[in-house]
């Protein structure tokens, strides 16, 4: 009877311990996914341009291979 | 282009005449040469902005603590017409560090052209600086005359120079 009880204890025990690891796994995973779309949706701050004033187009997108022509 | 307090780099692809003020947005812009068969790009200013009459053309940042950076850069101004009063190539609207790394400055002989307008409070370094057209020797700053010493200069923050 007692070796019932502890058994049936520790089994639900196991339980809730096993209901809360999947809970922190998915707030992990929530939190990751988060973490994630903010940095996808942070601006890129450093910016590389390329600058031709013989062949370069201030049309181009500034690149190495299609330079802006001038600064401005 | 760059959001405020990004970095900008430019890249010279050939040599590049600056015939007004650029103002940039950035509060970082690093310079750099990368020109075929050339160390160096060759940025030449003229003598008065198309944009400001009062101003010599320049490279000017629209931020205080502003940051300039310049690499194998070779810059040579002319001399500004009469009534131009501000002569500097660079400026900003408020503090502003710049750093040329192996790169040249030409100024013309007899005139008072200079590396850095006298209105900004400046930290300047310098390091491997090839000697140019004309003296940089007290034309770093506007209107500090040669020899001066760098710690009485109270608008120049700190720099690496021991003589102005």
């Amino acid at each position: 009877m007692t070796d019932t009880t502890t058994h049936d204890v520790m089994v639900a025990q196991t339980a809730k311990a096993q209901e809360l690891l999947d809970y922190f796994h998915g707030q992990r995973d929530v939190q990751e996914a988060q973490f994630a779309a903010a940095l996808a949706a942070f601006p890129n701050i450093n910016r590389t341009f390329y600058v031709d004033q013989a062949a370069g187009n201030d049309a181009n997108d500034g690149s190495e291979a299609n330079p802006f022509l001038t600064l401005q | 282009m760059t959001p405020i307090g990004g970095l900008l780099t430019v890249y010279f692809l050939t040599d590049y005449h600056v015939s007004k003020r650029v103002d940039f947005k950035q509060q970082s812009v690093a310079f750099k040469a990368q020109v075929a068969g050339s160390g160096r790009a060759k940025v030449t200013f003229s003598g008065t902005s198309t944009g400001d009459a009062a101003s010599t053309a320049d490279f000017s940042s629209l931020h205080g603590g502003c940051y300039f950076e310049c690499q194998d850069i070779q810059f040579e101004a002319a001399t500004a017409e009469a009534g131009v009063n501000d002569k500097g190539m660079f400026r900003s609207r408020g503090n502003m560090t710049l750093r040329l790394s192996n790169c040249q400055i030409d100024l013309p002989v007899g005139s008072d052209q200079c590396v850095i307008n006298n209105d900004v409070f400046c930290a300047l370094s310098i390091s491997n600086l090839n000697g140019g057209t004309g003296s940089v020797a007290g034309r770093w700053i506007q209107g500090v005359a040669a020899a001066t010493d760098p710690a009485s200069i109270s608008t120049l923050i700190a720099t690496n120079l021991t003589s102005l």
